[in-house]
């Protein structure tokens, strides 16, 4: 049985509701959720810790936002992928996310959609 | 024998006949000379020479005689061995003009009898005997013509020939110095003359008393001449000018201790012109003497406003001056005097001219909206001009503090706070509701402008009052020397011009301020709407479509009416999402306050339906100046839109030495006035209370171009 292609992934965002939902849809598509954090300091907590390959990266934050995670993120020793979510649509996240060093930003409502599908299991 | 007693009478009486024709010859041609109008020292030269001639001597001397004892030799002729003309000598050494002098009548001198200085004097040049002869003028006695000898003997004739001539030469020198003193009075109207038109024509105080010192030494044979303005406590003064060989430098401060004896202090006790013939002979002290080494002075008061202004002097470090220097002196007083009357009501004029400049100066910064730091900096830099001293403003706060607003050489640094304790000149000024001084007093402590190190020796506060409340004062001090008299009426004249100015500024910045903090606050608003709904209600209806789509995928299989509720349930969910993004994103965009200025814009570029260039080159800034900038460019690009027919616009974001510039432009048709819509006259206010400026620029035809420059340091003070 062939391992299967999944990414192990951290989940950022301080809804709750929103993570069970995000959790969820990851797992069916055969990705690990090895994490779920609420704020920028758990984020970077877990990421030490649990060393994900890639990060679902929610822009507001309680301590600091999503796209300065993203840098810090980004700027780990290792290879780390983060794609920044937002429920505000605004299409500027997008290219404030990839100046951040993002491989995309998708609109909340979307991340059920293909699009956001192919971002994340797509390799680099 | 009575032939020859006869021959020798007529021989004596042919000699005497021709010495009678010679000499008639003689004073004819003085007479000429005279009735040409020859000047006085022509005439006296010729005189010299008849006389010689008629009575062949080896000097024949003409001596003016004043009545004070001063010998002057006005001509001479023949062996002179060290006397010249112009020689002055004071008539006390016993030789024969001296003689001529105390008996009005001939004499005779046979220098081998004599002792006395002038006799030693006379021998050591070679000279055996004189004999003099006295000249009246117009009834009185004038000098003396003397002959003198040196191997030769003098003839007993000589006596009563010279005594003979020397009597008619009284005319002759009438009609020169008659002459003369005619010339001398046109001399001494056109040296006033010249002074007046220099007053007349607006010359400076400086100016003015340079040609004062300059015509009265001409008028008095280029004697040195001093021009002196006494202190206001009498005790001293200050050297104004000088010309000729004077003795005392320009710029000197005198002091004149109260028992001098010299001329100074004698014009200080009687308001009266005063004489010192031979200064070496005063007793007890004497400044010009024992500091100065002078021998002779005079001087007249200078009076204005019937007080004693300074004086108008002449001196000369060896012989005496001549009689007369002081009624020459006076008419120059007098004309200083009036021209300083003249000259002080101009340079009033002139100073309320420069304080008028002055306040033009500090009241267009006010209009222009500065900052009051940059008012209260020019107010003590035009003060301290007006003055030429070091200029603190200071203002006093709700703690009766004092602190300093701005400092041009002051004491003090802005920023400092001083406690304002009772005995300091501030408070005396806050006492008093009036401009005050503090001078060092000999053996007491030096004056404090307050309570705070770094004493002046001279300071003057002057209040500055504002709604009937001393809002702060104008300090000017010096650590080096006294601050001229007036300095109160002067500072407390600009204090009281410049209220008006300060209350402006307080009150435009105050208006600012409170601007400001509206705009801050709505804008805080905006910023918690944003947030609420981005982390409330947004979040939830993006969590609903989340779900609803989900829900889709379950029921795929499914279809039928559920499917279609569902459909219908996600579309109604995503145009709420979509309408309520619409809504924040109109109030202010998450991108701004999330990603900064270049995100907000960005948002904000990607709705319009124009071609933009953007360009965005600065790093976070303060939440405030990031929303300002971003409605510059949102209101700018909505005019670009609404207004100008154009397709395509440029937006500029830049850092610039210490400012934000926000620059927008079109190609479009141009002509957009500032009053054309609210958009604009908001941006206005909202540049306004940050204390920036904006700059419309939109010729008809040329399309429109939008500048703001915002200061990083944020908005006027709050």
């Amino acid at each position: 049985m062939m391992a299967p292609m999944g990414r192990s992934v951290l989940v950022v965002d301080d809804d709750t509701y929103f993570r069970d939902i995000a959790v969820r849809i990851l797992q069916s598509w055969g990705h690990e959720v090895v994490g779920q954090a609420g704020s920028v300091g758990e984020a970077l907590e877990q990421t030490l810790e649990l060393r994900p390959d890639t990060a679902v990266v929610d822009i507001g934050l309680p301590d600091g936002d999503g796209f300065d995670l993203t840098r810090r993120l980004v700027a780990l020793p290792w290879p780390l992928r983060v794609l920044v979510i937002s429920s505000d649509a605004d299409v500027a996240n997008e290219l404030v996310a990839q100046r951040a060093g993002a491989i995309g930003f998708f609109p909340k409502a979307d991340i059920s959609g293909p699009g956001f599908r192919r971002a994340l299991a797509e390799s680099e | 024998m009575s032939t020859e007693r006869e021959a020798g009478g007529r021989e004596a009486d042919a000699a005497e006949l021709a010495r009678l024709v010679e000499q008639e010859a003689a004073l004819r041609r003085l007479a000429e000379l005279a009735a040409r109008g020859a000047e006085r020292q022509e005439v006296f030269d010729a005189i010299v020479v008849e006389a010689s001639r008629l009575l062949g001597p080896s000097l024949m001397t003409l001596v003016q005689i004043d009545p004070g004892g001063t010998a002057t030799f006005v001509a001479l002729r023949g062996s002179t061995t060290g006397y010249a003309s112009g020689t002055r000598l004071a008539a006390d050494g016993g030789g024969v003009f001296e003689r001529v002098l105390h008996s009005g009548k001939p004499a005779r001198v046979d220098y081998a009898d004599l002792s006395g200085f002038r006799a030693e004097q006379a021998i050591q040049r070679g000279f055996s005997g004189a004999v003099g002869a006295p000249i009246h003028v117009n009834g009185r006695l004038w000098g003396a013509l003397v002959a003198s000898a040196r191997e030769e003997p003098l003839p007993l004739s000589l006596d009563t020939r010279l005594a003979t001539f020397a009597e008619l030469l009284g005319p002759a020198i009438a009609g020169a110095l008659a002459r003369a003193e005619l010339l001398d009075l046109l001399d001494e109207q056109a040296a006033l003359r010249r002074v007046a038109e220099l007053v007349a024509r607006g010359c400076s105080q400086q100016e003015l008393f340079q040609a004062v010192a300059d015509e009265a030494s001409r008028l008095v044979d280029g004697e040195g001449t001093t021009l002196l303005r006494l202190a206001p406590d009498r005790r001293g003064g200050l050297v104004l000018a000088t010309s000729g060989a004077a003795a005392v430098p320009v710029g000197t401060e005198l002091t004149i201790p109260d028992d001098d004896e010299g001329i100074v202090a004698a014009i200080i006790r009687n308001r009266a012109p005063a004489r010192v013939d031979n200064y070496p002979d005063v007793q007890g002290t004497s400044y010009a003497r024992d500091d100065w080494g002078i021998a002779s002075a005079a001087g007249v008061p200078i009076i204005l406003d019937d007080e004693l202004w300074g004086l108008l002097a002449a001196s000369t470090w060896d012989h005496p001056l001549p009689k007369g220097v002081e009624q020459r002196l006076q008419q120059f007083a007098e004309l200083t005097g009036a021209a300083l009357a003249n000259s002080a009501a101009r340079a009033e004029v002139e100073a309320l001219a420069t304080e008028q400049a002055a306040l033009r100066r500090v009241a267009e910064l006010v209009a222009r909206a500065a900052k009051p730091e940059d008012v209260f900096a020019a107010i003590a830099r035009e003060a301290a001009q007006l003055l030429a001293e070091p200029m603190m403003l200071v203002r006093i706060d709700d703690s009766d503090t004092l602190v300093v607003v701005a400092s041009v050489n002051g004491p003090s640094d802005p920023g400092w706070s001083i406690a304002m304790s009772s005995d300091t000149l501030a408070a005396e000024v806050v006492r008093t509701g009036r401009a005050a001084r503090k001078d060092e007093d000999a053996g007491e402590e030096a004056p404090r402008f307050a309570e705070r190190p770094g004493a002046s020796l001279s300071a003057v506060a002057a209040p500055i009052t504002i709604g009937g409340r001393i809002w702060g004062m104008l300090a000017a001090s010096s650590a080096e020397h006294m601050l001229p008299a007036g300095t109160e009426e002067r500072l407390g004249q600009f204090a009281e011009l410049i209220a008006v100015a300060i209350a402006n500024a307080e009150s435009r910045a105050a208006l600012s301020a409170s601007r400001a903090r509206v705009l801050a606050t709505a804008d805080e608003v905006r910023r918690r709407i944003q947030r609420d709904v981005h982390d409330g209600a947004q979040q939830r209806l993006v969590h609903t479509v989340l779900t609803l789509k989900l829900a889709r995928e379950a029921l795929l299989d499914v279809g039928g009416p559920a499917a279609a509720l569902v459909d219908e349930s996600l579309e109604q969910a995503q145009r709420a999402v979509n309408e309520m993004s619409d809504i924040v994103r109109g109030i202010l965009p998450a991108a701004l306050t999330r990603g900064g200025l270049r995100a907000g814009v960005e948002s904000l570029v990607v709705d319009l339906p124009l071609d933009i260039d953007l360009r965005v080159e600065c790093d976070r800034l303060s939440l405030d100046l990031e929303t300002t900038a971003y409605f510059v460019a949102a209101e700018s690009l909505t005019n670009v839109v609404k207004h100008a027919h154009a397709d395509r616009a440029s937006v500029s974001i830049r850092v610039e030495g210490g400012h934000l510039g926000v620059e927008v432009a079109d190609e479009g048709v141009g002509g957009a006035q500032r009053t054309g819509g609210t958009g604009i006259t908001g941006l206005f206010d909202r540049i306004d209370a940050a204390g920036g400026t904006l700059t419309v620029t939109s010729p008809p035809g040329e399309g429109t171009t939008v500048c703001a420059t915002l200061p990083l340091d944020g908005a006027v003070a709050s």
